[in-house]
């Protein structure tokens, strides 16, 4: 590895961790985007590094020109300003989870440091765009196919979860309501009225 | 390639080209065609489950990405009975409560079910977690499916039960995708079989770990079980039914696919700790069903308690092991999806509490209904002679032949604590006075739906020797 290549996935990785303390500690959502945009870059320079051109490419058009701007429009849609509540978790439960992530990310940077690694040897042209196309249509053809699928469902589901009731579906479900509401009125009535004469004969 | 060279998926293509029809026929047919919809998914599912009998789904696909044979069959048909049974229970739920979305709850319910049956041929790390998302997506947006629509005004819960359920899920697709890169970085290939020859390295092993938490979380192993009971609680219960038993079959088909075949772990490292989560899942389970209010987080920690038993028939790592997991799953199947019916039917006339109190004399207003619930606790028990006394008598013969009396014996024990609070709902139903004596009326859906995981339970209860075979069959299909 070159130096320039070193400088370049140090530089890189500093700023994608920065982002990502800074997309979850900001208090504004639009910092949390824009912080968010600071890692996804970043992380592309960290690709690069790594000589995977087509992935850092990808990751500046998808992450940074598609869905970095999509998360921006809807905070400015929605137009919240507001800051994030402050936790409502005590002391205790926090301090357990810095201690249980300080000891994952330990054992994973001592991983990383200290256990010799045999580097996986690579095919030739791995990461380029000519392999990448060849494995779309060979061996990656069913999760990819897979993955258009699940997009869909998650989209057709989302809208119907997300979509709140037409004003006609309100009345009707207010209707059914009053009218169940009405059944077992009636039913309790009734039950009154038998119990009543039950009490009533046993007087006699 | 040709057309013919897809055969060995022609299973999960049909559940493809049902719900595609399901799709588009939302968008065709008029507001309240969302039953009919429901009504040809079942049929679909039904029909697919016959079709499985007659069509020859063993082969390789692209290379050996995804290997069809006696194993995915088997948890093909227990994914399809599950389909089958959870669109015939959520027939008249769904369209009282969520009128304005039916043809969409069915649509998601077979894009999981698509997901399920792709898992168990996946030989394909990268598959494997694309098969994860295609049925964990679904399931997410379905627990939160009452949110707006439920009339009992309990759309709060409902959003919890999503949102803990999605938050848990994508934490464990991290973790799944973070041992995917580990033991792809160290390997160089992300095919399960090659991966099997490779030598294990620390970081290796550590992938291998992370893969097991990534897949724990979806199967609900203590630790990694808190959202188990809150999702229950808050989905609608025909979901919930589905819910208990069809993703926890898939995650064991994943675990036994990746651990088993792929890496031959359990005879190695991992061993003693796949034991001891078994035991802790076990106890765990059953301490916290004990004081549970709600039926439907009673059965929640019943379940967890069951997926404790269904581990230690999963670690012992053997053939005979496995062909254990396999009927116990199956058992399980039509044991627990019977018994959240009978919670459908006996709560949906109320303000749909499902409280155990709310079966204080079913007996009086239902004698039918309080006998299958009798049965399905039985069976969920492990009381002889109905299915699920003969998965547990099978888990612990393998188990003990593995060389784990110990936990043998800790099961046992724990299968009569478990007892005590599956009883509690019998006295209910049989000793309590009713509060509320008006007959229940059950709609035919979850009417047919109960009668027949009934006849499962009872049938295979009675006569086990082929299913056990079948599940030989699958289990030998997969050691080779």
């Amino acid at each position: 590895m070159s130096t320039a290549n070193t400088v370049l996935l140090v530089v890189s990785a500093l700023l994608a961790l920065g982002g990502a303390v800074g997309t979850i500690a900001a208090a504004r959502p639009l910092r949390a985007a824009l912080a968010l945009l600071v890692n996804i870059v970043a992380l592309a320079g960290v690709f690069l590094s790594l000589h995977a051109q087509f992935l850092a490419m990808v990751q500046l058009i998808v992450y940074a020109g598609a869905v970095v701007v999509l998360f921006v429009f809807v905070i400015m849609m929605v137009g919240a300003t507001g800051k994030v509540p402050r936790s409502p978790r005590g002391l205790a439960t926090k301090t357990v989870s810095l201690v249980v992530m300080s000891v994952v990310s330990l054992v994973l940077v001592f991983g990383v440091a200290y256990v010799s690694m045999p580097a996986a040897h690579l095919p030739h042209g791995y990461g380029t765009v000519e392999g990448l196309g060849a494995v779309l249509f060979t061996q990656a053809a069913v999760p990819f196919e897979l993955v258009s699928i699940t997009l869909l469902v998650a989209v057709v589901g989302a809208l119907a979860v997300a979509r709140g009731r037409t004003p006609k579906e309100a009345a009707e479900a207010r209707a059914r309501r009053a009218a169940e509401g009405l059944e077992a009125d009636a039913r309790l009535a009734e039950e009154r009225r038998i119990s009543a004469e039950v009490s009533a004969h046993g007087g006699h | 390639m040709t057309l013919s060279e897809l055969s060995p998926l022609s299973l999960p293509l049909l559940v493809l080209g049902a719900a595609l029809i399901v799709l588009l026929a939302d968008i065709a047919l008029p507001k309240n065609g969302g039953r009919h919809l429901g009504l040809f998914m079942a049929a679909a599912f039904a029909a697919i489950f016959g079709a499985s009998f007659f069509l020859d789904s063993s082969g390789r696909v692209f290379d050996g990405v995804w290997v069809g044979g006696d194993f995915t069959l088997f948890f093909d048909r227990v994914f399809l009975l599950a389909g089958t049974l959870a669109c015939l229970g959520s027939l008249d739920h769904v369209a009282r409560h969520m009128p304005g979305r039916q043809g969409e709850y069915y649509l998601l319910l077979a894009a999981s079910v698509l997901g399920m049956m792709l898992l168990p041929g996946a030989r394909d790390l990268i598959l494997l977690v694309v098969c994860f998302e295609l049925m964990g997506m679904p399931l997410y947006l379905l627990a939160g499916w009452a949110k707006t629509d439920d009339t009992r005004g309990r759309g709060k819960n409902a959003a919890e039960a999503a949102l803990k359920f999605y938050l848990v899920g994508a934490v464990s697709s991290v973790f799944l995708l973070l041992g995917l890169a580990l033991v792809v970085g160290m390997s160089g290939t992300t095919s399960i079989e090659a991966l099997g020859h490779m030598r294990h390295s620390a970081l290796f092993d550590l992938g291998l770990l992370t893969l097991f938490g990534g897949m724990g979380f979806k199967i609900g192993v203590v630790p990694f079980h808190m959202w188990v009971p809150d999702t229950y609680e808050g989905a609608p219960t025909p979901f919930v039914a589905f819910l208990s038993v069809a993703p926890k079959a898939a995650g064991f088909a994943a675990l036994t696919v990746v651990f088993l075949a792929g890496f031959h772990v359990p005879s190695g490292s991992f061993m003693p700790l796949m034991l001891l989560l078994a035991a802790t899942t076990m106890i765990v389970g059953n301490l916290f069903a004990l004081r549970q209010e709600s039926a439907k987080r009673l059965l929640a920690y019943s379940g967890i308690t069951q997926v404790g038993y269904m581990l230690l028939a999963f670690a012992t790592g053997t053939r005979l092991g496995t062909a254990m997991l396999l009927f116990y799953l199956l058992g399980y199947t039509v044991t627990n999806i019977g018994a959240f019916m009978v919670i459908e039917a006996t709560a949906s006339g109320d303000q749909g509490e499902d409280r155990v109190s709310d079966f204080d004399g079913l007996y009086a207003r239902s004698p039918a209904l309080a006998l299958a619930m009798l049965l399905f606790l039985l069976s969920l028990a492990g009381i002889p002679f109905v299915v699920g006394f003969w998965a547990k008598l099978y888990v612990f013969i393998a188990a003990w032949e593995a060389g784990h009396g110990v936990l043998v014996f800790l099961g046992a024990v724990l299968a009569v604590v478990a007892l005590f609070y599956y009883m509690r709902i019998a006295r209910a139903m049989y000793m309590n006075e009713p509060k509320d004596t008006s007959p229940i009326k059950t709609p035919f859906g979850v009417k047919l739906a109960i009668a027949i995981c009934l006849a499962g339970v009872v049938g295979m209860g009675a006569y086990p020797a082929p299913f056990l075979e079948q599940a030989m069959l699958a289990s030998r299909s997969l050691f080779g």
